[in-house]
């Protein structure tokens, strides 16, 4: 164990160190919700229900096994397994074009990752397949660009991903630290709430740029804009 | 910490007498402050929409940029939280019997100015007392002035048992920077178990007390009659002698004198192993050994002193009177050399012993040490839990010395795997090694109170 998991005594040492329940059904939630703004036909839909479902059942079936119903909670974790793959594979013979099958391919891909990362499938690998199932979602609302998805669902898809990486995370960290067992719901809200309020004042901020007419600009001009931008706020982060 | 008298020695020479309030790691009250990094990550967001937004020449996709840098401020937004706790401890009952379970209620209360978003608990449980039901660990959102509860059982095993501070991480609302503090209210759970009989060997300090000599004198048992010397008590004189034969004689009682016991806890990296993981180690059970041997010792104004084989090289020498002896106690629950908390690197036996005859020779080295500190009639009982060579050959260097060294080992190992089973073995051949150097042993079975286990080897011996 790292650092990150102090008074790590004798007495409980054997504690469960899984992410914990409502912070992982968050995560989970608000990456469907990504899926959802930029995915908008029907079959699309069915799929992203069947992998959301899919997802949900396999958490509940690790945790299941984690606590020791062996044989009940190894079968719903499969039957979720296999949820996902169906679904997965429904959306993309469902849907035309291969820039929307890409698109609808990275974003189920995406919560199934993050999916995976907090049931956990591995222990010890839940940040990486969190950070990778958040990185897919982004990755599909790029292509959604690609294929026409609006701006303003763009904005809102993008920042669901972020919020689904922060409710992720901190479900991993609080899970090691204070364990699943323990009552971490009004955290996780308050906090999830807090990012996403954010999240929704920095939509507002990049629909006020849009309406600005900054996209009329040429491109090189924007290119420029936004890189200084960006080189500015990583220069305060560091 | 006003221990004048305890030091700490290095290896080569004796420390001059000092404080040793040592910081234990963790434990200092200065909160340590740390930059998570969580959100690095979401540069990489801004940097790939970007890029890909040139790429495809599409400004929508150029403008999702603005969430990647809008959430690479977001960190920026908070400050440090600064946790000002207070912290109420219930413990029922306070003086559980052995086995019973104990309900433990912890309030939290946020007292400084700001909101708390994100605050969390670890409670510092006794690591003797197994947790039975919930978990010490707690998280939550804490408004100023607000209170959060939360219950868990503990077992009670035998023995005094004193709470360590809480430990408190309390994030900002971004969850880019976290304080890690801790906070403290003393409580004690207290399970009194009969007082153990502690097995003293026959070797004893000029004062009266209830050692049993083999030497003639003042006592309760007889041991024999000599002549009559000038200026023996009245009351000493054989009067069923003196009417049969006319002759003046003096009975001899075995003289009862007060022992001088140096209690040695193993507290080396070797010795926190435990039988499986959530179990007591060795450590834990050693420091309670000591404070059930010392509860018994200063009953009976025995002189006790306490010693550490260990990262922190302890030394009180021996004394008595209830100031010494609750200076004793406070020292076994407090003082780092007697963490129960693991070290984190076992530099020292690690750094200098590779071979096993260098191990050997650190061994004797320690033992020539620690009986330089000892008078002569002073006794030394080991509490080890034998996991290694090391006491062992430290046992029989002190006896060599002519020290009387009594080990008390409670068992650590397990058999549920072979690495188990071989050192259950290796520890019953260093027990056998020492009783066959007539070194008493007490194998303790932690299920068992110490108590009985004690009479168990007086009654092997």
């Amino acid at each position: 164990m790292t650092a990150a998991t102090p008074g790590k005594g004798a007495a409980d040492a054997g504690r469960p160190a899984w992410p914990t329940g409502p912070g992982s059904l968050l995560a989970v939630c608000a990456a469907a919700v990504t899926v959802g703004l930029v995915a908008t036909g029907v079959d699309q839909r069915l799929a992203l229900s069947i992998v959301l479902a899919g997802v949900v059942a396999g958490g509940v079936g690790a945790r299941g096994y984690r606590r020791g119903r062996r044989v009940g909670g190894l079968a719903l974790t499969l039957a979720g397994g296999a949820a996902v793959a169906g679904g997965v594979a429904l959306g993309v013979v469902r849907t035309g074009g291969v820039a929307a099958r890409a698109e609808l391919l990275a974003g189920l891909v995406g919560v199934g990752l993050l999916g995976a990362g907090l049931a956990p499938v591995r222990v010890g690998r839940e940040r990486t397949l969190v950070t990778a199932g958040a990185g897919a979602l982004v990755v599909g609302t790029c292509l959604a660009g690609l294929v026409g998805a609006s701006v303003p669902s763009l904005l809102g898809a993008t920042t669901a991903a972020v919020v689904a990486w922060d409710a992720g995370e901190r479900a991993v960290s609080l899970g090691e630290q204070v364990g699943p067992t323990a009552p971490t719901l009004t955290v996780e809200l308050g906090r999830t709430a807090a990012t996403s309020l954010y999240g929704a004042a920095v939509v507002g901020a990049g629909l006020l740029v849009r309406d600005a007419g900054v996209t009329d600009v040429p491109l090189a001009g924007l290119v420029l804009l936004l890189g200084a931008a960006l080189a500015l706020t990583i220069a305060l982060y560091n | 910490m006003t221990a004048s008298a305890v030091t700490r020695d290095s290896s080569e020479t004796d420390a001059p007498a000092g404080d040793v309030a040592a910081p234990e790691p963790g434990s200092d009250d200065e909160p340590t402050v740390r930059r998570t990094r969580r959100w690095r990550g979401v540069a990489a967001i801004a940097l790939f929409t970007s890029a890909a937004g040139v790429l495809t020449a599409s400004p929508s996709i150029l403008l999702l940029g603005v969430v990647g840098a809008g959430f690479a401020a977001y960190p920026r937004l908070s400050t440090p939280p600064s946790p000002d706790l207070e912290l109420e401890r219930e413990v029922e009952p306070e003086a559980p019997e052995r086995g019973e379970s104990v309900r433990v209620t912890v309030r939290v209360r946020n007292v400084g100015g700001r909101t708390l978003p994100d605050v969390r608990l670890v409670d510092g449980v006794p690591p003797m007392l197994p947790v039975t039901d919930g978990t010490p660990r707690h998280a939550a959102l804490l408004r100023p002035g607000a209170t959060t509860e939360y219950r868990y059982a503990v077992r009670a095993t035998r023995g005094r048992h004193r709470f360590n501070p809480m430990t408190v991480i309390a994030r900002d609302a971004t969850g880019a920077t976290e304080v890690e503090t801790t906070v403290e209210a003393e409580t004690t759970v207290e399970c009194v178990s009969e007082a153990p009989e502690t097995p003293l060997r026959r070797r004893a300090t000029d004062r009266s007390g209830r050692v049993v000599t083999d030497e003639g004198g003042s006592g309760v048992e007889f041991h024999s009659t000599r002549e009559y010397r000038r200026g023996d008590p009245i009351n000493r004189i054989d009067w069923r002698r003196r009417a049969r034969t006319g002759e003046l004689a003096t009975v001899e009682f075995r003289e009862e004198r007060a022992a001088s016991v140096v209690l040695c806890v193993d507290t080396r990296p070797a010795a926190y192993r435990a039988a499986a993981s959530g179990e007591p180690h060795g450590v834990a059970y050693g420091v309670s050994g000591a404070d059930q041997l010392l509860s018994t010792l200063s009953e009976r104004r025995d002189f006790v002193g306490l010693a550490s084989l260990g990262r922190d090289r302890f030394w009180l020498p021996p004394g008595t009177g209830a100031d010494h002896h609750d200076r004793t106690r406070r020292l076994l629950d407090g003082h780092p050399a007697f963490s129960t908390r693991p070290p984190e690197t076992d530099d020292e036996d690690r750094r200098v012993a590779n071979s096993a005859d260098e191990r050997r020779e650190l061994a004797r080295e320690r033992a020539r040490t620690l009986k330089a500190r000892l008078d002569a009639d002073v006794q030394v009982v080991l509490l080890s839990p034998l996991t290694d060579e090391f006491p062992a050959t430290l046992t029989l260097a002190l006896e060599a010395d002519g020290a009387a060294v009594t080990v008390v080992s409670p068992d650590v190992t397990s058999d549920g795997t072979v690495g188990g089973r071989l050192a259950r073995v290796e520890r019953a051949n260093r027990i056998r090694t020492l009783r066959a150097a007539d070194v008493p042993v007490v194998d303790w079975n932690p299920d068992e109170p110490l108590g009985s286990e004690l009479i168990r080897e007086e009654e092997r011996r």
